[in-house]
């Protein structure tokens, strides 16, 4: 996954990139206003941490101009001012989640997961398809119930697949959203990590978690069966 | 009052001043009657004394019952001359030095005023023997036709009929002067009340500097407020920021100190904003205040489904600072959400004026509700929080001049009662809405 970082204080911006990098996740960030627009909508990112004190372009605006221009992907603002008049703004500017200073990297960690899950459809931290669960939390995949040893790029790439179930991923996109800006990419890498993390899901070929559509890219192919949250029409 | 007063005092005054001219008038001509009198006088040697007829100063004195009589006393009372007097019984004639005038208001025999005139004088003879004598005379006049009385008729009846019409006057300028002044009452309500700015400055030019002032002051206590507020959210902001930093540096001693000053900022930022908790602007209509936040908690709880209603009249207004306004509202439905609600209701009742929020998620379970309003308690230590929401919300509608009750709800949820006191502006019946659960 690939996540935005818009921070202007260089220290905590660093604290909180580290932490996600931790958590497997590709990073592009800045510390001023317009530049992080700019990355919001020319880079493929998942995720967007976006400071609501930012010079140049306020956080609120940049996150305004950013779903103007269509990025729908989940963004937290991260703020000083934390009274309800501000969230509610902020909440109405497309912020998806907010989280007031001084915080837990720890709790920004678990609030990016469950933006992300919540985009992708899902309620709860583990993902479930058939035999096959992926813990989002403790970043493990198990297949009945085992853990499954996966290098951190294996599960990046597993999850990534998985939170975007059912679609196509291309390489290109796959590189984007895994790798930095300063990482070297190379499509051949991406295949050896496809190949082995068919190996290691499923080593009976039984499963086939991940199809290959030739010339498109790659996809989950497996089922999803955990419950989804609801989406019928209000009651009242 | 001052206008009667002075009605009375010229009209006094004014006929004061021509009773005392009629009265010197009337002197004088009684005095030049005697003179003449004493002219038409003659004395024989023998102090034998006869008044010419013909040559007296008025013929009124040869004719009875004309209102002017004389006569000439001597020492020992003995009427030595008297004028036709038609049967009137005169004023006695008094003995006086030689030479003094005796001038005085009788009422006579037939009922008539009189004001009498008598001059005591001697008359020397030849053989050097004085006579004196007393040359009296009477002039009797009809009250009710006496020129004085008549012209002191007209005078009050002139200054009454003339008070009467400057008091219509008075009145009127009054009424149209203090007109200004009344309008000028009536906006200063209206901005205690919280339903005007600032004060209408089309004024006459003696108002208008008051008004001109009034305003500038409250844009400056205004303006000084929002700079207060301002420097303690900039504050808030610069402290927080290096706050992150240094809890997440990962020792236990820079992480525990770190939330205790986190803690005091929260803490006395909430105090100084509960502290300026005066509404300096119009008051707020709680309507849709209610209905942002709720879209907001749509927003952070997807996943929840949570349906929130309200029935807030849309005539509910709030004097009160917008920021706490939204602060208590957002802080009891995020309470509510975050546990385990899946429908909440918002109302008021306008008859004991209580804003009402029932949820029915697990309420406050036992013991007393009210322990939830202590500062850094929270009902459900699972769910992340800083557990000041629902004593910050006490500390706030305290500061309006209401108060906060807790209760449980049957079969189960909570019940927060804020009662709003003078905050409310006023408010009427409204119909139910319902913020839509998630996908509706």
């Amino acid at each position: 996954m690939r996540a935005l970082v818009v921070e202007d204080e260089p220290v905590l911006r660093g604290q909180v990139v580290d932490a996600l990098r931790e958590e497997g996740f590709a990073i592009d960030q800045t510390g001023e206003g317009h530049e992080g627009l700019h990355f919001a909508v020319e880079m493929p990112i998942d995720i967007a941490v976006i400071d609501i004190g930012l010079p140049g372009l306020d956080g609120l605006e940049l996150v305004r101009r950013a779903r103007d221009a269509g990025i729908t992907v989940p963004m937290l603002l991260l703020t000083a001012r934390d009274r309800w008049q501000d969230k509610v703004e902020g909440l109405e500017a497309g912020a998806d989640d907010y989280l007031a200073k001084p915080f837990h990297l720890q709790e920004l960690v678990a609030r990016v997961r469950a933006l992300l899950r919540r985009s992708g459809g899902f309620a709860a931290s583990t993902l479930r398809f058939g035999r096959l669960r992926i813990d989002t939390r403790a970043q493990q995949v198990l297949l009945d119930g085992d853990a499954v040893s996966l290098t951190a790029y294996e599960y990046r790439v597993i999850a990534y697949l998985a939170l975007h179930a059912g679609e196509t991923i291309s390489k290109a996109a796959l590189l984007d959203h895994l790798y930095d800006e300063s990482e070297l990419r190379d499509p051949n890498v991406l295949e050896v990590f496809i190949g082995r993390l068919r190996s290691k899901l499923d080593p009976q070929r039984t499963l086939n978690p991940i199809e290959t559509l030739r010339g498109q890219g790659y996809r989950l192919a497996l089922e999803r069966t955990d419950d989804r949250p609801s989406s019928s029409p209000a009651s009242g | 009052m001052v206008l009667s007063a002075f009605v009375l005092l010229t009209g006094l005054a004014v006929s004061w001043s021509v009773h005392q001219r009629a009265e010197a008038a009337t002197l004088e001509r009684l005095q030049g009657l005697v003179y003449g009198i004493l002219g038409a006088t003659d004395v024989t040697a023998d102090g034998a004394l006869s008044v010419r007829r013909g040559a007296l100063p008025d013929r009124r004195l040869l004719s009875p019952a004309t209102g002017l009589y004389a006569r000439i006393v001597g020492n020992t009372r003995t009427i030595l001359w008297q004028s036709a007097d038609g049967g009137i019984v005169l004023p006695d004639t008094h003995y006086d030095p030689i030479g003094e005038w005796r001038f005085e208001q009788h009422v006579l025999s037939d009922g008539r005023s009189a004001r009498s005139l008598q001059l005591q004088s001697v008359w020397e003879l030849d053989d050097g023997q004085e006579l004196p004598f007393v040359v009296h005379v009477v002039d009797a006049f009809d009250a009710a036709e006496d020129p004085l009385s008549r012209f002191d008729r007209s005078l009050w009846a002139a200054l009454s009929g003339a008070a009467v019409l400057l008091l219509i006057v008075q009145w009127s300028v009054l009424r149209a002067a203090l007109g200004p002044l009344r309008r000028l009452g009536r906006d200063i309500d209206a901005m205690t009340r919280g339903e005007r700015d600032a004060l209408d400055e089309r004024l006459p030019d003696e108002l208008r500097p008051l008004a001109t002032s009034v305003n500038a002051l409250r844009a400056r206590e205004r303006r000084r407020h929002v700079r207060t507020r301002q420097l303690l959210d900039d504050l808030a902001h610069n402290l927080k920021t290096p706050l992150s930093v240094l809890s997440n540096l990962g020792t236990d001693t820079v992480t525990e100190q770190s939330v205790r000053m986190q803690a005091a900022i929260d803490r006395y930022l909430q105090r100084a904003a509960a502290g300026s908790s005066h509404a300096d602007g119009p008051a707020l209509t709680l309507a849709p205040i209610v209905d942002r936040v709720a879209d907001s908690m749509r927003r952070l709880y997807p996943e929840r489904d949570v349906e929130i209603r309200h029935r807030i009249p849309d005539t509910l207004r709030l004097r009160a600072p917008e920021a706490d306004v939204y602060e208590v509202i957002g802080n009891l439905l995020d309470n509510a959400c975050k546990h385990g609600a899946s429908v909440i209701g918002v109302r008021y009742d306008t008859v004991t004026r209580t804003l009402i929020v029932e949820d029915d998620g697990p309420g406050f379970g036992t013991g007393d509700p009210e322990r939830w309003l202590t500062r850094g308690m929270r009902a459900d230590r699972s769910v992340p929080g800083k557990g000041l929401g629902l004593a910050a919300v006490a500390e706030l509608v305290d500061a309006w001049g209401g108060a906060v009750r807790l209760d449980n709800r049957e079969p189960h949820g909570a019940i927060c009662r804020l009662t709003l006191g003078q905050a409310v502006v006023e408010a009427a019946a409204a119909p139910v809405r319902a913020t839509p659960r998630r996908g509706g």
